[in-house]
């Protein structure tokens, strides 16, 4: 008997101590300015992977905008790839198909089998798991640990815009801040904010005047970029990539395109800086 | 039950070899015995299992463009080998998916050993190190199991303690990082659990037993949210007793939970509670099965952004029935972690031979009800954002929710007509919420809307037949009609195949002992939409010897949507052929 009180005051002393009791669960400034940073630090991508009869995925573009609207949020991007024939495939209730040629192409190559989810920054890829997914509550804390990361490269782009034949250019520069060893592609993606479609709701209804936004029109080069480095790129070099022209849709608004641009791994495909522009 | 390889004649050279390897891997433990005249190798068994499926298009049941695999055929399967000699085992399983079959979890994509482990049992101490399955009590607080067919395994990786030191009382001791497919999760679960047998402990109780059991488990996993203050040890405690006396046995488990805000419950920081009870009767011919299970905010992984299949440390028991028919199989019921209320009570009546309602024969009915509902839930005002955070609701034990989650009536006649001839009647009358179990929509969007969700009203008659055509031959029959209600929204029958009346033919033929042939077909003539009026024919042969058993499948199989804690899976309808081959040594 005297074991068993023994193991008892054991028991209750493990499970006193392995408990974190939160009194305050939100922190202090939440959306708080904070001092402008003295450095170039890291932007970070969410791919949010959606679809218009989703009924959960509305939570997901929410919590984006929670996030943009963080002290680090202004170095937070977004983009919305509506993929899988079940959820974002056309109907009579859901005519639009937002689905690309990059979306289904990423459906299959980053293994996407339920909705929502997204990658921040696509870290921890690999091709023979899901690690890479991460669930929209957790886009937070992933999106604010990069951001505080000193960025490894910098992005200048120039977006230009051709009224005549409604083509976009994009050209940039990409200053190494940090030495670099790897495979490095560039790739920019056409994104439209503001459409105005249905969109299934988390409580399963439809609303018709659903506002989609970041999402994916199309790329410049592909579904994978171009190559703008391959071996080491030393600190103080500058990567250039030439860019491409290509025409925009007559059924996009122009008016609310954005050129999404970004510098990746090809092998690790870990998104290492990001930036976008609104296309003048 | 395979007979094991038991090794007491000299093995050949290659097992030797690797006999030979196992135990240096396995530690110092002797594998070579001393006795000159029967050397004990141990003994080696195992077992295997490949499922191939080739997929064929078929637009119209949606098996096409992303739903039709490129690979057009997917193969997946499984080896474990397990080693014993004396107080000391160890084994291995390799699992591949290449690539995994649709409907399972897609990230199991690969192939490897996800199972290893070597266990030692000397004085009263069980040491087990590397992966292991475990349960506490109910498995309510933590119960780390495999289900094959789901796809789902959440076993531990680490070390496991057990050990009794004194009689009637028994502890465990767990430490490890649960499989996150062919990953490990991020986060490390501790877990403590004693029972102690009150009868052996302090020699009271007679002939009725009393054993009281306690556990407790604690996650960690590192926090770095910009938002939350979240806690990084999350612990849990649950108490538990048993009593048996004779016909009767009744036991239940409570379980404590700290703030947990997880992906599973929208991040709100309240407390969880579990309260589950069981109750049994049973005298020859009779038996009575009560339980009743109240959940409050108890979903629990040891990754707090988890979701679906991955990392649950708990096992929260269902108090509903399992259908084994198809058709009333089609309305399943799970678990809601985020609140239920549930009660099921079962009775099971053997009417003697020769009585009125026994016959020649006997005859046996078994009736089963069970309901499951939301909590009563209260909902702050959207302005109180602490309390909205802090603890999302109000609740009240004594008040019922009002959601109607899930409600299951049946009853099932078995009766043998001659000595031929059995045969089984059944009725089961389901209601199904379709938005919280098949949407994932929780009880607060339901509520918003006003409390009325879609529903699926369903009555279901099986009438099975068995024959004996002679002494190895033998006929199967199942007739199943279903009539549905449906009080769903014109989008949900754009959307899903799965409504509507059906009636389904299933014959089998079996030769004992080595061959089966099966053909079945649903038609599901009712759907409200009148294009997927469809049927889903489906052909199997299977081929037994010994332990060993090949089983070819052809047909449709229709689709369906899975949704868990508010992220939903497609389960792709299919059509094709597939191969099953199980065996074990």
């Amino acid at each position: 008997m005297k074991n068993a009180l023994y193991i008892t005051t054991f028991l209750s002393v493990f499970a006193l101590a392995s408990c974190d009791i939160v009194d305050e669960p939100l922190k202090d400034g939440i959306g708080g300015g904070g001092p402008a940073p003295t450095e170039t630090l890291r932007s970070v991508l969410i791919e949010d992977f959606t679809g218009h009869k989703c009924n959960n995925c509305p939570k997901a573009a929410d919590e984006i905008d929670l996030i943009q609207g963080l002290e680090f949020g202004n170095r937070v991007f977004a983009v919305g790839l509506h993929v899988t024939q079940f959820f974002a495939g056309p109907d009579a209730s859901y005519p639009e198909d937002f689905r690309t040629p990059i979306g289904n192409e990423y459906e299959t190559f980053f293994n996407i089998s339920a909705l929502p989810t997204g990658m921040v920054s696509r870290t921890d890829y690999t091709s023979t798991s899901s690690g890479h997914l991460k669930n929209y509550s957790a886009w937070a804390s992933e999106a604010f640990a990069l951001t505080a990361e000193l960025a490894k490269f910098e992005i200048l782009p120039n977006v230009t815009y051709n009224a005549v034949d409604r083509t976009i250019s994009v050209t940039a520069q990409i200053p190494v801040l940090e030495e670099y060893t790897g495979n490095l592609n560039f790739m920019v993606m056409i994104t439209e904010n503001d459409i105005v479609a249905p969109q299934k709701m988390p409580d399963n209804s439809k609303n018709s005047n659903y506002v989609h936004k970041h999402v994916l029109r199309g790329g410049l080069d592909g579904s994978w970029g171009k190559v703008v480095n391959s071996g080491t790129a030393l600190e103080g070099d500058t990567l250039l990539y030439s860019g491409v022209s290509a025409p925009i849709d007559s059924t996009w608004n122009k008016d609310n395109l954005y050129a999404l641009m970004f510098i990746y791994d090809a092998d690790s495909q870990e998104i290492w800086q990001v930036t976008e522009e609104h296309v003048p | 039950m395979a007979r094991p390889w038991k090794l007491t004649k000299q093995p050949p050279a290659l097992v030797k070899k690797l006999l030979l390897i196992i135990a240096v891997i396995g530690g110092s433990y002797s594998l070579w015995s001393q006795e000159e005249t029967a050397p004990d190798y141990g003994e080696l068994t195992g077992n295997f299992q490949f499922d191939g499926y080739f997929y064929q298009e078929d637009s119209a049941i949606g098996a096409f463009g992303s739903n039709y695999p490129d690979e057009k055929f997917l193969g997946q399967g499984f080896m474990n080998l397990n080693y014993t000699r004396g107080n000391f085992r160890m084994g291995v399983r390799y699992e591949n998916y290449q690539n995994v079959i649709q409907g399972f979890p897609t990230e199991y994509q690969g192939e490897g050993i996800t199972y290893r482990y070597a266990q030692f049992v000397k004085d009263g101490l069980d040491i087990t190190a590397g992966n292991f399955y475990e349960q506490f009590g109910s498995g309510m607080i933590l119960r780390g199991y495999e289900e094959r067919g789901l796809g789902f395994d959440n076993m531990f990786d680490g070390v496991r303690v057990k050990y009794e030191p004194i009689k009637g009382l028994a502890l465990k001791g767990v430490l490890g990082r649960q499989r996150k497919f062919f990953e490990k999760s991020n986060g490390l679960v501790r877990g403590l659990d004693g029972e102690f047998n009150l009868n052996e402990l302090m020699g009271f109780g007679g002939n009725t037993q009393y054993i009281l059991g306690g556990s407790f488990v604690s996650k960690y996993e590192a926090a770095n949210s910009p938002i939350y203050n979240l806690p990084e040890n999350v612990g849990a405690g649950a108490g538990r007793f048993q009593i048996n006396s004779g016909k009767f046995s009744f036991s239940g488990e409570y379980m404590y939970k700290v703030n947990d805000p997880s992906f599973d419950n929208g991040y709100i920081f309240r407390k969880g509670e579990g309260l589950i009870f069981n109750g049994t009767y049973s005298t020859r011919g009779f038996g009575l099965i009560v339980q009743a299970k109240r959940i409050d905010n108890l979903s629990f992984r040891s990754e707090r952004d988890a979701s679906f299949f991955a990392v649950p440390i708990n096992f929260l028991p269902p108090t509903t029935k399992f259908h084994t028919y198809a058709l009333p199989a089609l309305f399943p019921y799970a678990t809601q972690p985020r609140g239920e209320m549930g009660f099921q009570v079962e009775l099971t009546k053997n009417f003697k031979r020769g009585s009125f309602l026994g016959g020649k024969y006997g005859t046996t009915v078994v009736f089963n009800y069970s309901v499951a509902s939301s909590i009563y839930k209260e909902y702050y005002d959207a302005t109180d954002t602490l309390n909205l955070v802090k603890e999302g609701y109000k609740t009240d034990w004594f008040k019922a929710g009002d959601i109607l989650y899930f409600q299951d009536f049946n009853f099932l006649v078995k009766k043998k007509l001659n000595r031929n001839l059995k045969m089984n009647f059944g009725y089961y009358n389901i209601t199904y919420n379709y938005d919280v179990l098949n949407k994932g929509i929780s009880d607060e969007d339901i509520v918003a809307k006003g409390n009325k969700p879609n529903m699926i009203y369903s009555h279901t008659f099986v009438l099975e037949n068995q024959i004996k055509l002679t002494s190895r031959k033998y006929l199967r029959t199942e007739l199943q009609w279903q009539l549905t209600d449906e009080d769903v929204s014109q989008e949900v029958i754009n959307d899903d195949f799965n409504m509507g009346d059906r009636v389904m033919l299933l014959i089998e033929y079996s030769v004992a002992p080595n061959w089966f042939f099966a053909i079945q077909d649903i038609y599901n003539y009712g759907h409200p939409d009148v294009a997927k009026r469809l049927n889903y024919p489906l052909a199997s042969v299977v081929y037994q010897v010994g332990t060993t058993r090949f089983q070819a499948t052809y047909g449709r199989q229709q689709a369906g949507i899975f949704c868990v804690g508010g992220v939903c899976r497609l389960v792709p309808a299919t059509n094709g052929a597939s191969l099953t081959i199980t065996t074990n040594f």
